[in-house]
C-alpha cells in the first residue's frame, strides 16, 4: 500500500516535470537570483544604493518572475523566455557584470531551455505508442516461447 | 510511457536563443573593455578593489552618512557612514577587483576576481565606499579640506547631503596601494593596455 503511494507520486512528479519547462525554469530562477543577490542586504544598504540597485532588482525579479510564469503556465513559455534572454545580456554592464558572471550564464542557458522546450505533437505521440505497442507484443511473444 | 502534455527540449531552438545571446553579451563584455560602455557595478556586500598605484589630475571626496533602519528587523535609524571619492582623469596600476558571493546553497561561496596589469585609465571615475585606505604614501597637491558637498564640480549633481563634509584637490596627485571596500563603482572610459584576466574562482576570491 505505502510502496504503491510512493510509485504513485513519483509517477505523478515525473509527469508534472515532463510537462514544463522544468529544468530551465530551475535554472533560469537560480540565474535571476544570482544577478539579485549582491544588491540584497539590509534595507540602509539598498537605500542607498539608490538607482543602480534598481536596475538590479528589475533585472534579477524579472528574470525570476519570467521562470515562475513559464513554470505555471507553460503554454506562455515564449514571451518570458526571450524577456529573461535580453534580461540576462542586459545585467553585463547594467548589474554587477551580469551577477558576477555566474547569474548572466545560467539565465543564458535557462532561458534557452525554456524557449526550447516543446510539447509532443499528436503524430509523435501516435508514433510513441506504436512503438510501445510492438514493443510490448514483442516481450509477449518472448515470453510464450 | 509519453502522455499529451509531455514535451522536450528542441536543440535548435535552444541554439536560437543562447547563440545570439551569448554574441552580444560577448559584444557587450568586448564593448565595457574598450571603454564604449559604462558597467555599473552596485553591491549591498561591498567588494574589494585594489590598486598598487593611483594617480590623478584631482580628487574629491565627501562623507555621506545616511540615515536608516539598522537592519530588516531592526527599524532604530542608524547612521551609516559611506565615502565618495571622485579621481580625475585617474589612472591605477595593477587593478584588482574581488566580489564574493557567500552561503550559496549546496555551492558554499564562489566569488570573481577581475585584474588588469599595467595601467588603466579610468577617466573621471566615482567610487561609492565602506572604506578607502592608502596604505603606503599618499602626496595631494592644493587641497581644500571643508568644502560644502554640493559645491564638489563632480559630485554635486547627485548631491545626497548639501552641506556635509567634502575635500577636494585639483592638483595631481598619487596614491599608493590603493584598497577600497566599494559599494558602487561605474566602469567607464576603461581602456585596458595589457593583459587583463578574468577568473571565478570557488571560494573566497581576493586581491
Amino acid at each position: 500500500m505505502n510502496e504503491n503511494f510512493a510509485a504513485r507520486a513519483w509517477q505523478g512528479f515525473a509527469y508534472f516535470r515532463k510537462s514544463r519547462p522544468f529544468w530551465g525554469c530551475i535554472i533560469l530562477a537560480l540565474g535571476g537570483w544570482f544577478v539579485l543577490k549582491p544588491a540584497v542586504g539590509s534595507f540602509a544598504v539598498m537605500s542607498s544604493l539608490g538607482s543602480g540597485g534598481a536596475a538590479v532588482y528589475i533585472l534579477g525579479g524579472g528574470m525570476m518572475a519570467a521562470a515562475v510564469v513559464s513554470f505555471v503556465t507553460p503554454a506562455q513559455r515564449h514571451f518570458p523566455a526571450l524577456m529573461a534572454a535580453i534580461f540576462s545580456v542586459a545585467s553585463l554592464p547594467m548589474a554587477n557584470l551580469g551577477g558576477w558572471l555566474i547569474g548572466m550564464t545560467l539565465g543564458i542557458v535557462g532561458s534557452g531551455m525554456v524557449f526550447a522546450w516543446t510539447p509532443y505533437t499528436d503524430a509523435q505521440l501516435a508514433k510513441f505508442a506504436e512503438r510501445d505497442a510492438r514493443q510490448a507484443e514483442k516481450k509477449a511473444v518472448k515470453q510464450h516461447v | 510511457m509519453k502522455v499529451k502534455g509531455m514535451g522536450r527540449t528542441r536543440l535548435g531552438r535552444l541554439a536560437a536563443v543562447t547563440v545570439p545571446a551569448t554574441a552580444l553579451s560577448l559584444g557587450f563584455g568586448y564593448a565595457i573593455i574598450q571603454g564604449a560602455v559604462i558597467a555599473q557595478l552596485s553591491a549591498a556586500e561591498p567588494f574589494t578593489v585594489t590598486a598598487t598605484t593611483a594617480t590623478a589630475d584631482g580628487l574629491e571626496l565627501s562623507l555621506q552618512g545616511a540615515s536608516a533602519a539598522t537592519s530588516n528587523d531592526i527599524i532604530t535609524p542608524q547612521t551609516k557612514k559611506a565615502a565618495k571619492v571622485t579621481l580625475i582623469n585617474g589612472v591605477v596600476t595593477n587593478m584588482c577587483l574581488a566580489a564574493n558571493q557567500s552561503d550559496i546553497p549546496f555551492l558554499g561561496s564562489l566569488g570573481l576576481t577581475i585584474s588588469a596589469t599595467g595601467d588603466v585609465p579610468l577617466g573621471t571615475t566615482t567610487l561609492n565606499a565602506d572604506s578607502v585606505s592608502s596604505t603606503g604614501e599618499a602626496a595631494l597637491g592644493h587641497t581644500e579640506i571643508g568644502v560644502a558637498e554640493s559645491e564638489l564640480d563632480n559630485q554635486a549633481a547627485e548631491s545626497i547631503n548639501p552641506g556635509g563634509f567634502g575635500m577636494e584637490s585639483d592638483e595631481p596627485l598619487t596614491l599608493q596601494g590603493l584598497n577600497a571596500k566599494a559599494y558602487a563603482l561605474e566602469l567607464g572610459g576603461l581602456t585596458l593596455a595589457d593583459g587583463l584576466s578574468i577568473a571565478p574562482v570557488a571560494g573566497e576570491a581576493t586581491c
